[in-house]
């Protein structure tokens, strides 16, 4: 990674981070636009990067709700378990279909969750 | 996971944290085992830190603009990225 590079990323992971922060939305929804537009990543490259970003902000949340037991690690475990088959299931399919067709889906997605937020910010 | 009247909003940010670390897991390994390696560490690493000053700076902004406008605003960003990724 050059410096440019760098410092584009820095931002970038900034303003998911604003943004989750702020209205609790998944980063990914921003990470993985600004990774294939201003980063020219491939789409499923973007998508299993933001899939690894999760994991640091996911193990140092989980850390500080375990010390204060807020976790209830049964049921819990087996969510994350089905969840993990599924999520298997998905990342196969997502490297494997045709990149542009991955992109235009992903494209539609956001486009709900865009005007899923502009009706909840209206409708409030 | 609010479904449950036991379990507190807060109780069901934390067990989704946890239920996600699995699933992240399984999500990036897959990604990566396919031919290609379709996941960037380095950038990651680097997304995951501006992500975590974020985060907090976010949490501030949130206290002091209303949801309202937060709302709208960014879902009007995500229209736009959405046409441009389409176009």
């Amino acid at each position: 990674m050059n410096l440019i590079e760098i410092g584009v990323s820095l931002v970038i992971g900034l303003f998911a981070g604003v943004v989750s922060g702020a209205l609790g939305v998944g980063g990914g929804v921003v990470m993985v636009p600004a990774m294939v537009l201003l980063l020219g990543v491939d789409q499923a490259v973007a998508q299993g990067t933001s899939l690894f970003v999760i994991l640091p902000t996911a193990i140092s949340g989980v850390q500080s709700h375990y010390r204060r037991r807020n976790l209830d690690l049964q049921p819990t475990i087996w969510i994350g378990l089905v969840g993990a088959i599924f999520a298997a299931g998905g990342a196969y399919l997502a490297v494997h279909v045709d990149q542009l067709h991955m992109r235009q889906v992903f494209a539609l997605y956001l486009l709900l969750v865009g005007l899923q937020s502009i009706y909840k910010g209206v409708r409030n | 996971m609010v479904w449950s009247q036991a379990i507190s909003q807060r109780r069901a940010v934390a067990n989704s944290l946890l239920a996600i670390i699995p699933i992240s897991i399984v999500g990036v390994a897959v990604y990566y085992l396919a031919a290609g390696h379709h996941v960037r560490f380095d950038l990651g690493i680097v997304l995951a830190v501006g992500g975590v000053a974020g985060a907090r700076l976010g949490a501030a902004i949130a206290q002091k603009v209303s949801d309202r406008q937060l709302q709208v605003a960014f879902g009007i960003l995500l229209v736009v990225v959405a046409l441009r990724l389409l176009l």
